[in-house]
């Protein structure tokens, strides 16, 4: 998929309409949402991401970033 | 096709794994209270240590995602995350458990954290605990440090956390560190001889690295106590700041934070100690960052309607609200807004010199 469809695909997603379930899941009860969070899901095979180890020998990173520490945060 | 980024300044694969179901990033306050009373801190310290059932619920909850996921971020926070180590170890030791029977696994974790307790025993049972990666703030060289980062019974606390860092310097144990070094108008001047000294300490070590941070009014009750940076100002400090370590020792030296908040990434959630759920972790106070509850059998008990405003980021036109998607949360009618908290006007901020915390 090009990433222009990725925009196209993010613009039917109506995030108001994003839940969480009881596992901690991402859900929809509206079938549609739960359709475009279904391509999105399919659009990435995180078993094909290879992942290398940090040439400092420190910790294993992932192709995918990883989540931002809270010093990320634009606050504070 | 065009090579236009889906959003621009975020990759595609970040995007992706933020709706991922494979992916999991928790952050875990195991206590709510600190042995620190920083004057810009904006917490409360209202909630004390994770019960035993809200840790069971944690461990019910991962014991029951770990066998599908691919990724597991657990990021420690607080409060003051070391006072209260046997809840991160029982944790932590539950899910090296679970994950040696899921061997596709990356789990990692992390500890935000103020140092003080960090001496090389403590940071080599977390290493066995697969806590690895550490942030540490000092507010500049001991005199300004201890004038802002106080203990709770009113000490210094800059000697103790200097020594903890240099023997964890010396150890060989395979950890990362980011040290972030906050910038103030009172310590602005001192700050490129302290840098220069972080330098000769520890940057020519690969696990240490510098994140320069202004402080800001975050919402504590000292906020019109201190002076701190007006936006310009604190943007210019920081990136000459920026400059000089990367003049000096590489850019690989100064951590780069991502362009999206976990907050506003689906599979992010904050596990506080009391067992409520939320996004954010600077907006502890706030109803909007309550979107539910863990319960003891580890099943998360989420308002539906209550995670949307967080993921608006990802919405045409909305993408400046992935950096922060705090700042203008759209809130149900009733709801308070919480004012401690937001991007103030420019020219609210003091300027001058005061001392705080005396």
């Amino acid at each position: 998929m090009t990433q222009r469809s990725l925009r196209d695909l993010l613009d039917e997603l109506d995030t108001d309409k994003v839940s969480i379930d009881e596992s901690g899941r991402i859900r929809s009860s509206d079938p549609n949402v739960e359709a475009r969070l279904n391509e999105l899901r399919d659009l990435l095979d995180v078993k094909k991401l290879a992942r290398m180890d940090d040439s400092n020998g420190s910790m294993c990173h992932c192709t995918v970033p990883p989540p931002p520490m809270q010093s990320g945060c634009a606050l504070q | 096709m065009t090579d236009t980024a889906a959003i621009p300044g975020v990759l595609d694969e970040e995007i992706l794994t933020a709706f991922s179901d494979e992916i999991l990033h928790l952050i875990v306050l195991p206590t709510e209270q600190c042995n620190f009373r920083c004057v810009y801190c904006y917490e409360d310290f209202s909630v004390g240590t994770m019960k035993a059932p809200v840790v069971t619920g944690v461990k019910r909850l991962l014991e029951r995602r770990i066998p599908t996921l691919r990724q597991l971020h657990i990021g420690w926070f607080g409060g003051e995350p070391l006072i209260a180590q046997k809840v991160i170890e029982d944790i932590s030791e539950s899910v090296l458990m679970l994950t040696r029977t899921a061997p596709g696994i990356t789990y990692t974790s992390e500890v935000t954290t103020n140092a003080y307790k960090l001496d090389l025993a403590t940071a080599k049972r977390l290493h066995k605990l697969n806590i690895r990666h550490y942030q540490i703030t000092l507010d500049g060289p001991e005199k300004f440090h201890d004038r802002t980062r106080i203990r709770r019974d009113g000490g210094g606390s800059f000697q103790k956390i200097w020594t903890n860092l240099l023997d964890l310097r010396s150890s060989s144990l395979d950890i990362s560190v980011t040290l972030r070094v906050h910038v103030t108008p009172a310590n602005l001047d001192v700050m490129p001889e302290f840098l220069l000294g972080i330098r000769k300490e520890f940057l020519k070590d690969s696990r240490f690295v510098i994140l320069p941070k202004a402080v800001g009014h975050w919402g504590g009750p000292n906020d019109s106590e201190f002076n701190v940076l007006g936006h310009a100002e604190a943007t210019q400090a920081v990136s000459a700041l920026e400059e000089l370590i990367r003049g000096q020792a590489g850019s690989e030296k100064v951590y780069r934070p991502g362009n999206v908040c976990y907050a506003s990434r689906p599979n992010s959630l904050l596990i506080r100690a009391s067992g409520d759920v939320g996004k954010c972790t600077v907006a502890l106070s706030d109803p909007a960052n309550s979107i539910g509850r863990l319960l003891e059998d580890g099943t998360l008990e989420l308002r539906e309607e209550s995670l949307g405003p967080w993921l608006r980021g990802w919405s045409k036109d909305s993408s400046k609200a992935l950096g922060c998607p705090l700042v203008g949360l759209p809130r149900s009618a009733g709801e308070p807004v919480l004012m401690q908290i937001g991007v103030r006007p420019p020219g609210s901020t003091k300027s001058g010199d005061v001392e705080v915390g005396k």
